[in-house]
């Protein structure tokens, strides 16, 4: 049976195999797209990530949707099928989720038709606002030595425009009300359902390191004339290795400022970073506020200050997969879906879906410089963190 | 750096898109096309690369017609767009995949020629059974390809000279193919070129109504009666093809053996007449005859010209070159290998290919 597609007729081939048959076996392949977007007042979050296992014939989708103190979530996983020479890999549709590139690196459409579980439907298009950055090199895993993992990663900021129909409220998505991004990877994915096969692994096995004494950072801060992206895992106290995401030994970090996407300047790369403080929501471990100084690679500093939008602006990725033990590469018949939700105001049953310290996906409100901004801040953090009362 | 590309999950390996599994600079990912017309009066061929690792893009194409071949070549760097395909003049545009096709070439000041041609096909592609791998003396990787082809139909017009020439019902192959090729001797200092890749190479596509056929033997030198996949490395002679009928319709059917009779004219490189009798897999045969009506001599789509080296770094490069075919001395600079390139396909023929009571035309590419 042939496994010609479509993409077999482009100029794009990266291997002699066709595009749809890749040279690598590694069942770890996976091809992958991810958003969140964020009302600006704090009403609601939407995200979700759209993995492609082309050497396990399967595509997943995630989906996230916090409304209020509610997440919701849905979880979909589907082997390909094949339909003539159509290939799975874009303008991609799992069960009632679809997405297509409209204008690559420009313009990128999500859907969610209202036959889920939870009735939520949206339709959602993200316009690029600025430049979009990649890692400098890709990200290395934390696994183990003998079946390492490696991510080439970039990540886009935007502003939204569509619709959102939740809890029967129906909001209008504009670019005033709505930010948020989307990134791209691919990889030959560590992590954690291999372990098994591979013996502890000195790092967990995950795409960042772990282990005590360690906070992961992860933001994408938009304001009207520049943005700021970076991805931290610091073992506080401890030496960084190698100052990009390459070497995961230990402490990593690797970060940019970029201009609006019609602005001719080069982006700056941040190398270093300083006056970290955290401050989490009285009496848990939810996260409340933060501010950071940024050092670039001219030797600038930037000075961030962030606060969540609402106690409760916060996705938490378990929702869609990550942390799931049979989600993100496990097989579950040709067809399967999930849902669940949590209670975000019940703090009693955060550990069930948050259990590190300032857990989640947050939005933020961004102070730089005078300038208001909104932001993405993906973090977590590993006791003991005693400078933050976490011992 | 993240490219347009990247934002599609088509990724085979973990590198962005303009980065290729290997980093051999002989990487490419290619198309062809000859088109002829059934009365043998005129055949237009074009090819165009793009070698990611040289960021460099080519694009060449050939008319015979009138007793003249003409030809075009261009370069082109490339800057994040390999799937953008416009070389020069030239474009090859996807109107619907594996259907249809539209080839071009613009007017231009001091150019001969120009085109304008729809390729369109009801007929599934005929793809190889696995890759074409050849390794020359344990070491030099000769070919690490895939490829697949397409027989159908043309229509449009090609202008010469400035007689244009309407085209209908013409028959065309194509052909899409990635991965190391052999361009030895093209770009120096690679490594010692080898001697050849075999004694003789015969590939041909062809169509008759609602089927398509396709073989592609390599002999080795000295003979083998034996015979493998175009990736058996071991000396046998090398053969894949199949029969393919219109899309959805069945897997293709595969070719298990070829016995050749080709006569050539006294340069011995170019054919004359012959037969080949092809057995498919469940037991068939197909006994064919092949008569050439057209000649278009490759060198003019750069493979092997001396000036064009594909691969090699030639932006901004824009060729035009006519020659008498009916000069016997222009036909043998055209055929003689003074670049040292392994081209398994140095001349190509549009062939009326006659089975029994049924007649085909297609394209027989030849090396000796």
């Amino acid at each position: 049976m042939t496994m010609l597609t479509e993409l077999d007729e482009h100029f794009y081939h990266q291997t002699p195999s066709p595009v749809d048959a890749l040279r690598d076996t590694d069942p770890r392949y996976v091809d992958q797209h991810w958003f969140q977007c964020m009302d600006v007042e704090g009403r609601w979050i939407v995200g979700a990530n759209w993995p492609v296992w082309p050497n396990t014939g399967m595509i997943e989708n995630g989906q996230i949707i916090v409304h209020g103190d509610t997440q919701y979530n849905l979880r979909y996983s589907s082997t390909i099928e094949r339909d003539g020479y159509k290939s799975a890999r874009t303008n991609q549709q799992v069960g009632p989720a679809s997405m297509e590139v409209i204008d690559p690196l420009r313009k990128a459409r999500f859907t969610l038709s209202p036959d889920n579980h939870w009735g939520i439907s949206y339709d959602l298009t993200m316009d690029t606002f600025l430049r979009p950055v990649q890692t400098r090199t890709p990200i290395a895993f934390a696994g183990s030595a003998t079946l390492p993992g490696l991510l080439p990663y970039f990540e886009i900021m935007g502003r939204w425009t569509g619709e959102l129909n939740v809890d029967g409220v129906t909001y209008e998505v504009n670019h005033e009300n709505t930010w948020g991004q989307r990134d791209r990877c691919w990889a030959s994915l560590g992590g954690e359902r291999w372990q098994g096969w591979t013996g502890p692994a000195p790092g967990g096995g995950g795409v960042s390191p772990r282990g005590a004494g360690r906070i992961h950072w992860h933001s994408h801060i938009q304001f009207d004339d520049i943005g700021f992206w970076w991805w931290m895992d610091e073992f506080m106290g401890k030496p960084r290795l190698g100052g990009t995401l390459a070497d995961n030994r230990g402490s990593h970090f690797d970060g940019a400022v970029t201009w609006r996407i019609d602005d001719p300047r080069q982006e700056i790369r941040i190398v270093d970073f300083t006056n970290i403080d955290i401050v989490a929501q009285p009496g848990t471990k939810k996260f409340q506020e933060a501010q950071i100084t940024l050092i670039d690679e001219f030797g600038t500093e930037y000075d961030l200050e962030f606060e969540i939008i609402k106690p409760n602006s916060t996705r938490h990725i378990r929702g869609e997969g990550y942390g799931q033990p049979r989600f993100l590469g496990g097989w579950q018949g040709d067809w399967h879906e999930e849902y669940d939700k949590y209670d975000l105001s019940d703090y009693s049953t955060y550990d069930s879906f948050a259990h590190q310290l300032w857990d989640g996906e947050h939005a933020v409100r961004c102070r730089f410089n005078g300038r208001e901004g909104i932001g993405h801040m993906e973090m977590s953090g590993t006791p003991p963190l005693p400078q933050w009362g976490f011992e | 750096m993240a490219t347009e590309l990247d934002d599609y999950a088509i990724h085979q390996i973990v590198e962005n898109m303009e980065l290729v599994e290997g980093r051999n600079p002989r990487w490419v990912d290619e198309l062809w096309f000859h088109i002829g017309t059934t009365d043998g009066s005129l055949s237009v061929a074009g090819h165009m690369g793009v070698y990611p690792p040289t960021a460099t893009m080519d694009a060449a194409a050939s008319v015979a017609y009138g007793g003249k071949q003409y030809d075009v070549r261009f370069g082109r760097r490339v800057e994040g767009d390999r799937d953008r395909r416009e070389v020069g003049g030239i474009s090859a545009e996807i109107v619907d995949p594996f259907r249809s096709w539209r080839f071009a070439l613009e007017p231009a000041e001091g150019q001969a020629i120009s085109f304008d041609l729809e390729f369109s096909s009801d007929l599934q592609p005929m793809e190889v059974a696995g890759p074409v791998q050849h390794r020359r003396d344990g070491r030099q990787v000769i070919w690490d390809l895939y490829q697949y082809s397409q027989a159908g139909s043309a229509s449009g017009s090609v202008t010469v000279e400035g007689e244009t020439i309407a085209v209908d019902g013409a028959v065309g192959v194509r052909e899409r193919s990635w991965g190391v090729r052999p361009v030895f001797g093209q770009v120096p200092h690679l490594g010692r070129p080898p001697s050849s890749i075999g004694s003789r190479s015969f590939w041909m596509a062809a169509t008759a109504g609602p089927l398509s056929g396709w073989v592609w033997q390599i002999e080795p030198e000295g003979g083998s009666s034996a015979t493998g996949g175009l990736g058996d490395d071991t000396g046998v002679t090398r053969l894949d093809g199949c029969l393919a009928g219109p899309h959805g319709e069945g897997d293709p059917l595969r070719i298990s053996s070829a016995d050749l009779d080709l006569q050539f004219e006294m340069d011995g490189k170019r054919l004359k007449g012959g037969s080949a009798s092809l057995l498919d897999r469940d037991g068939g045969t197909h006994e064919l005859s092949l008569k050439p009506l057209t000649t278009i001599y490759a060198k003019g789509l750069g493979y092997g010209h001396p000036d064009f080296r594909h691969i090699e770094y030639k932006d901004g490069v824009a060729q035009s070159e006519t020659h008498d075919t009916a000069d016997v001395g222009t036909v043998a600079g055209l055929v003689d290998n003074d670049s040292g390139h392994i081209n398994p396909f140095a001349i190509e023929h549009f062939c009326e290919i006659t089975a029994g009571e049924q007649t085909a035309y297609g394209v027989v590419r030849l090396s000796i």
